[in-house]
């Protein structure tokens, strides 16, 4: 089926957008400021942060303050992003988030950018956070290994105030791979891995130390075993026998060479 | 807990909707808490990751993941409840059994036990029977109309003794 | 059997009327959650025992609540051919002649509750049960139902909810039938669209445009569900309705399955509620062995099948997208909207979720038509709604009345108003998502749109009472610290900034907030309203905005004054009694040491903060008593008459004046309030000088209060007690006349306080109000005090409904029966003495105590009566003519307007009218000084000093509140005494509030626990009076003083409320 494209307002401006795509990316793209923390393209709209949030003034969906990265584009759809209601709103968010993640200077930059620089809420600081204070339970990182990875090594634990990300019972779990996309995908990089010697220790997920491989011709440790078995399944075509228990430079080196090997015509490529 | 009667309680659920929690509500009531051994197993059965039930588990008031004393009280705090003195029954029930105020289990639930684990005392958000508040349901049964007076009566019937 | 044709349904139908007329007695007892533990299932079995025994061969059932919840158990007795009894407040001991009654054909007629001859079940026709028993009253003459009209409630309480064939006796799945063969889904929608249905659970969306949405999406699989998740603390309609009529809410689902297209159905209900879920799989089972569910759903080519699921203890899973989650077996986090359920739902398939109380509505709305439901409630809030109705409130129980019901109908009417006769302060609807409505909007319509546009919402159904001893702030604290708990912790409006609200409001109930916390809490209200991802954070906020709304004032007095009103903020309540008290008394520690038999040291308390303990003893309206702890359960502690107990019996301490200030003080006024401000001005060694302009001392108390309350000697010995600590007391002596304010300045005297009163009676402005016989009953009261001559007839009307008007009656009735010992036997008529009142007795401002003692020595008392005018004959007052009044709307008080009613005047003979209705001052000592700022008859002050607009010159007492109280002037006279010596010390008036408590620790008393068990029970102690035979022709004190035996009993039942866990 073909694409339709409709026309919305930004801020009085028209912009040309793909029927259905949230509000929210059509801004990014167009370079419109809308601040975002939980929104992650590779993931549906999860709609936790609340800073996101614009006034519907014209269009067919119902007027008022809602969320850009669930409002769909349709034809004439209408928005403010920067309403003084908006804008009063957003203040006591930030006040809120540096309240609960005074550790975060993503946070702490952000909330400058806005004009907050100072919370009236008591800054909630706990000694020896795994994630450092800066943990805004955006969710993102269970997100992506739940959904995206389909590992579930970690997720929300207790409820309200109350909850905090981590590994079942807090305590080191042999069902995560070691891959990092919760790190990646950390809005404020609160959280903390660690390669140690042979392992990669996942600090921020109860000290879950995963065993690293290691290469077997420089003997570097390169990259966690179940990551690798992780990958190698996914993989297709499948990766050669001799390329598997190598690390990337090794591999490079032997990829390489075979390429000049094949150039030369002492072997054929991919043999 | 044993793995027959686990999986009698998992072949129960066919359907997909509501079989999650029916399962851990089934193991809660029949053990009276969620034990590490059950959900280890059941997430295995079910091809679920235990970060999934430890959540579950946490995030409801109904499961526990601590045992519990023999006796479980549940004083209701709803509103009904509230206006009409709850707050002074669950502070004279903790008096009574000498157990200390602010304990919560790790996992940030409201529970206190005895020494010799002869009762818990948890509290819940309204049992519906708002007509009979203050309201205190002891192992399923429930009690309406107490008073702080009243209390010592209704322990004695489940062996508690006055020091 | 399976059921595929209507003859087959009434097939199904007779056999269900058989055992509903089973031509044997049927006895069905209710066995619903709140039945059972009231003990109905033990009256169920003493009633089967009872019956075997007597080889009484009668049908026996289980039946669900009908409501009434206050007068469980209730059993329902059925002979053949009679009207149907419901017997309340059964026990097991009554079991045996209940069953004897039976025997002999007749009902236990002490037991009987009401009867029903015939009665309506909505989707089908009458039943009728039978006509007689005249002496039995109607169930529509019972107050508590007069009002209510059961829709959705039809047969909760009547049917056998674990019988499906009791539920189509009565018309049930006639709808299915009528539905599923007769109807298109579109005209069943158009149906429930016609109704104007709109969802029960509390948003209001309408019902048949939802229906219709769900319907619209095309997908090979579409789902319905049930939110049985009813989370509303207080709230518990839905579990009624699931555990005393199941299958109305399964009829309701297979209905709106087949019209929007949907297989499967679930139910889910909290777990808090396993009766519920039992009735439930018993009622799914019969209806799937019946045909009603599964393949073929009565026989047509319809499949719909329901399965239960449980909640397991989240409130947020009440919100829809939350509730899914959990179905799906996640926690409780709600999605973002779009996408909505109908469209995403359920396993991402189109889904229709409606409440409970939705569900059953809709076979009425099928049977019955949508046309005819429309006509029910308001034009755009129609039907009806089941509440519950809780807290301090007298007939707590289930209530379903017509949309757009007044609040007043359902509090007072079927309610009965506050426990114990107490004012109700305000009600709060909708749960942790609604406000709470002050008693003055209590005229407010229930229905979805006029609560909100008081800032509150309707919600499921939950209304909770409040009354003066609920602090408004700890209210507001409870339901946030409920929805902190609750919060998924999703978004951060939410899960941050509903913590921080709370902590505030928990500073502000420990005595340390700030006045900018309030501006704090409302825009953090209004940002975590406006931008939180779901219903439950969008409303969260609701109760602390509507009581900053409403009772702004209660927050204030706990951050300036670090006051709790209720006492119920234990940190800065030490016992509510203290707390109570406008003198502090520390009560708990007087009271401890009378239990103790320590009298004299009880004496020495009460004296620090009380100038006249015999005299309060005996006159105090006892605030402390409406907040004693042992009230909310019992009867509260006698505190007066304990006190008065102390002060009549032990020696009173002696008093050392530490140094002499020289300074001079002037005291305008010898009431309470003017003794009390002497009595601690001269305790501080202040020069202190009363002037009084009567003859005698002691204003309102000498002139106002009988002396059958209060004996002269004592007066006269309390005074002179106050007397002698170096007060002089001028009587004789008006300011404004025989000497003015500037002139007492001239004299010496540096500071001064004005307590002159209210010795005036207000006028009732009608025509003859100045006529011979027309008295004025400040006046009256004054006369009789001083020995003056009163002229009084035989038929002697009193006007009004406070202490003065029922001082005056009392005292008019002994003051004529001191003459008619003379002149009866010339007259030969009795004396009456009527107190004519134009509100109710609920409205009546006299302290209760005393109106009762009107009554019990004959004074008749009308009420909703007025004057009109007085008819004379030669300038003497003949007759007087009245008009009935009806209650109108409430106004700010939270009283309500009295209106007369036209045409209902009608005329009695009088001899003397009594006006007793208000005060006003006698200005007189306003003259000669300028520039004492007044507002109509009261002197302007600064509530907190007690200074008025002239320098050195302070007030207190009526001519500043209005008519007031004793112990409301004495505290007044206190707080002038230190606000005169702050001034005559130069230091700034204005006090800066702490939190103190009196640090007497008297220890506790030490209770075997057979002592304890029989305190609990112990009944509040009455203090002998003189005998109503006593009381004619004289005014001896009625009231004695307690023995000390009786004193230390009753001391024995305090709580000790103060002390609190090391």
């Amino acid at each position: 089926m073909a694409q339709k494209f409709v026309t919305i307002q930004i801020n009085g401006k028209e912009y040309e957008a793909k029927e259905g795509e949230s509000v929210l990316s059509v801004a990014n793209r167009e370079n419109i400021d809308i601040p975002a923390l939980c929104h992650n393209e590779a993931l549906e709209p999860y709609g936790a942060c609340r800073l996101c949030m614009v006034d519907v003034v014209g269009g067919p969906t119902k007027k008022g303050m809602t969320t850009s990265c669930t409002l769909k584009a349709a034809d004439g759809l209408a928005v403010i992003t920067d309403t003084d209601e908006i804008k009063n709103h957003r203040r006591v968010i930030f006040e809120l988030y540096l309240a609960q993640a005074p550790g975060s200077e993503v946070i702490r930059d952000m909330a400058a950018k806005y004009g907050v620089t100072e919370t009236r809420f008591e800054k909630k600081i706990v000694p020896s956070d795994p994630l450092g204070n800066k943990c805004i339970l955006c969710g993102q990182c269970i997100r992506v290994c739940n959904e995206v990875m389909g590992i579930g090594a970690i997720n929300y634990i207790g409820r309200g105030s109350n909850t905090r990300v981590n590994t079942p019972y807090l305590e080191p779990t042999s069902t995560c791979i070691g891959c990092g996309a919760c790190a990646d995908v950390c809005p404020t990089n609160a959280i903390r891995i660690e390669d140690i010697d042979d392992r990669r220790v996942m600090k921020s997920w109860s000290n879950t130390a995963v065993q690293l491989k290691q290469c077997r011709i420089c003997g570097k440790y390169y990259a966690p075993n179940p990551l690798a078995d992780y990958a190698y399944e996914k993989m297709d075509p499948q990766l050669k026998e001799e390329l598997k228990d190598v690390c990337p430079d090794c591999r490079r080196k032997i990829v390489s060479k075979q390429g000049v090997l094949a150039k030369k015509g002492e072997i054929t490529e991919n043999a | 807990m044993d793995q027959q009667k686990l999986d009698k309680i998992i072949s129960r659920y066919t359907l997909p909707s509501g079989r999650l929690l029916g399962i851990l509500e089934e193991i809660q009531r029949s053990e009276r808490y969620l034990p590490r051994e059950a959900l280890e197993y059941v997430c295995q059965k079910i091809d679920v990751p235990l970060s999934k039930l430890y959540s579950i588990a946490t995030f409801y008031s109904f499961f526990n993941l601590e045992p519990v004393g023999k006796h479980v009280i549940t004083v209701c705090m709803g509103t009904a409840c509230h206006v009409r003195g709850a707050p002074r029954i669950l502070a004279k029930m903790e008096e009574l059994l000498e157990v200390k105020q602010g304990g919560s289990t790790p996992d940030g639930k409201f529970m206190l036990t005895t020494k010799d684990r002869a009762f818990t005392i948890n509290t819940a958000r309204c049992f519906g029977a708002c007509s009979m508040a203050p309201v205190v349901r002891v192992d399923g049964k429930i009690y309406g109309y107490n008073t702080p007076e009243g209390l010592p009566n209704i322990l004695r019937q489940y062996g508690w003794r006055r020091e | 059997m399976r059921i595929t044709t209507e003859e087959e349904l009434n097939r199904v139908r007779e056999n269900g009327l058989a055992k509903i007329f089973p031509a044997k007695p049927r006895i069905a007892v209710g066995l619903a959650t709140c039945g059972i533990a009231a003990g109905g299932d033990r009256v169920f079995q003493a009633l089967k025992n009872a019956a075997k025994n007597k080889e009484l061969d009668a049908y026996f059932t289980k039946v669900g609540c009908i409501g009434y919840c206050k007068e469980e158990p209730l059993v329902n007795i059925s002979l053949p051919g009679k009207p149907l009894v419901i017997l309340h407040r059964v026990s097991a001991e009554d079991a045996e002649r209940i069953i004897d009654d039976i025997a002999i054909g007749k009902v236990t007629k002490d037991k009987a509750l009401c009867k029903i001859e015939e009665w309506n079940h909505i989707v089908s026709g009458k039943i009728r049960y039978g006509k007689g028993f005249d002496d039995i009253p109607q169930y529509g003459e019972v107050p508590y139902f007069k009002k209510q009209r059961k829709i959705v409630l039809r047969d909760a309480g009547l049917i056998n909810p674990e019988d499906i064939e009791e539920y189509i006796a009565i018309g049930g799945y006639s709808a299915v039938y009528k539905a599923l063969r007769k109807m298109s889904p579109v005209e069943i929608i158009n149906e429930v669209k016609a109704s104007g249905l709109r969802g029960r659970g509390g948003a209001g969306f309408p019902t048949g445009i939802k229906w219709e949405f769900t319907r619209m999406e095309k997908s090979d699989k579409k789902y319905i569900i049930c939110n049985a998740d009813e989370g509303d603390p207080g709230a518990y309609m839905n579990r009624n309705e699931m555990e005393s009529d199941p299958h109305m809410v399964i009829e309701g689902m297979i209905i709106g399955a087949y019209a929007i297209g949907a297989t499967e159905g679930y139910i889910y209900v909290r777990e808090e509620y396993p009766l519920a879920v039992e009735r439930l799989k018993i009622a799914i089972r019969q209806a799937r062995d019946y045909g009603l569910l599964g393949e073929h759903v009565i026989g047509t080519d319809f499949s719909f099948d329901i399965h239960l699921t449980d909640g397991a203890g989240a409130f947020v899973c009440g919100e829809e997208t939350a509730l899914i989650a959990s179905i799906e077996g996640n926690p409780g986090r709600p999605r973002p909207r779009p996408p909505f359920p109908a469209q995403k739902g359920l396993w991402g398939k189109p889904t229709n979720i409606n409440n409970v109380e939705t569900w059953c509505n809709v076979p009425l709305i099928i049977n019955r038509g949508g046309a005819w439901f429309s006509q029910i409630g308001t034009k755009s809030n129609t039907g009806t709604k089941v509440f519950s109705l809780v807290g301090k409130v007298e007939k707590v129980g289930l209530v379903e009345v017509p949309l757009g019901t007044p609040i007043r109908t359902i509090v007072y009417d079927i309610g009965a108003g506050g426990i114990k006769g107490r004012k109700i302060k305000a009600v709060q609807t909708g749960g942790p998502s609604g406000g709470c409505i002050p008693a003055s909007l209590f005229d407010t319509p229930v229905d979805y749109d006029h609560l909100k546009a008081v800032g509150s919402i309707m919600g499921s159904g939950g209304i909770v009472v409040m009354d003066e001893n609920t602090c408004m702030v700890d209210a507001a604290k409870y339901f946030i610290d409920f929805t902190v708990d609750e919060s998924c912790g999703k978004c951060v409006p939410c899960r941050e900034g509903l913590a921080h609200m709370y902590s505030t409001l928990d500073r502000i109930t420990k005595g340390k907030g700030t006045l900018d916390d309030l501006n704090v809490l409302e825009e953090l209200g209004n940002t975590i309203k406006a931008t939180s991802l779901c219903g439950l954070g969008q409303t969260a906020p609701n109760p602390v905005l509507s009581t900053l709304k409403y009772f702004r004032d209660e927050y204030i007095e706990h951050i300036k004054y670090k006051r709790c009103p209720a006492g119920v903020c234990e940190d800065i309540v030490y016992a509510p009694c203290h707390n109570a008290c406008p003198l502090g008394q520390d009560t708990p520690s007087y009271i401890a040491y009378i239990a103790e038999g320590k009298f004299d040291k009880a004496l020495e308390v009460i004296m620090r903060t009380n100038p006249f303990p015999r005299i309060l003893g005996r006159v105090c309206d006892h605030p402390c008593e409406l907040h004693c702890l042992s009230g909310e359960s019992g009867e509260p502690i006698a505190i007066r008459a304990l006190k008065r107990f102390a002060a009549d019996t032990a020696e009173f301490p002696r008093i050392e004046i530490k140094e002499n200030k020289k300074k001079k003080v002037a005291v305008i006024g010898s009431g309470p309030a003017g003794l009390s401000a002497a009595y601690f001005l001269a305790l501080k060694g202040y020069n202190v000088t009363v002037f009084e302009s009567l003859p005698f001392p002691g204003g309102m108390l000498r002139v106002g209060i009988p002396e059958y309350r209060l004996p002269r000697n004592v007066l006269n010995e309390e005074i002179k007690r106050i007397a002698d600590l170096g007060i002089a007391i001028k009587t004789n002596v008006t300011v404004g006349k025989d000497i003015t304010i500037p002139g007492l300045f001239a004299q010496g005297f540096e500071a001064m306080f004005i307590a002159v009163g209210l010795h005036k009676g207000a006028n009732l402005n009608i025509p003859g109000e100045n006529a011979k016989g027309v008295v004025d009953g400040i006046k009256f009261l004054r006369d009789i005090a001083m020995g003056n001559k009163v002229d009084l007839g035989k038929e002697i009307f009193v006007v009004g409904g406070g202490d003065v008007a029922v001082d005056v009656a009392r005292s008019a009735y002994r003051y004529i029966t001191m003459d008619v010992a003379k002149t009866a036997w010339r007259l030969g008529r009795e004396v009456k003495v009527h107190i004519i009142y134009r509100r109710t007795r609920r409205e009546m401002p006299a302290i209760a105590g005393e109106v009762e003692e009107a009554l019990s020595e004959g004074i008749d008392v009308q009420f909703l009566t007025s004057p009109t005018r007085v008819i004379t004959k030669n300038g003497k007052i003949e007759a007087v003519e009245w008009v009935k009044m009806r209650l109108g709307e409430t106004d700010k008080s939270g009283r309500r307007r009295p209106i007369p009613i036209e045409g209902s005047e009608f005329i009695t003979p009088a001899d003397t009218l009594v006006v007793g209705i208000g005060q006003k001052p006698d200005l007189t000592f306003v003259e000669g000084i300028d520039g004492l700022e007044m507002i109509k008859n009261s002197i302007v002050v600064d509530t907190d000093t007690l200074s008025t607009s002239m320098k050195g010159v302070f007030a207190g007492g009526d001519i500043v509140t209005g008519p007031s109280t004793v112990v409301k002037a004495a505290a007044a006279g206190k707080t002038a005494a230190e606000s005169i010596d702050r001034y005559l010390r130069g230091i700034p008036l204005q006090r800066q509030y702490e939190v103190h408590f009196p640090t007497e620790n008297v220890p506790t008393l030490q209770f075997t626990v057979k002592e304890l068990e029989e305190l609990a029970v112990q009944k509040r102690v009455k203090p002998k009076e003189l005998p109503i035979s006593e009381r004619t022709g004289n005014f001896m004190e009625v009231e004695r003083t307690l023995t000390p035996e009786e004193a230390i009993k009753e001391a024995r039942r305090c709580l000790r409320c103060d002390v609190r866990e090391a």
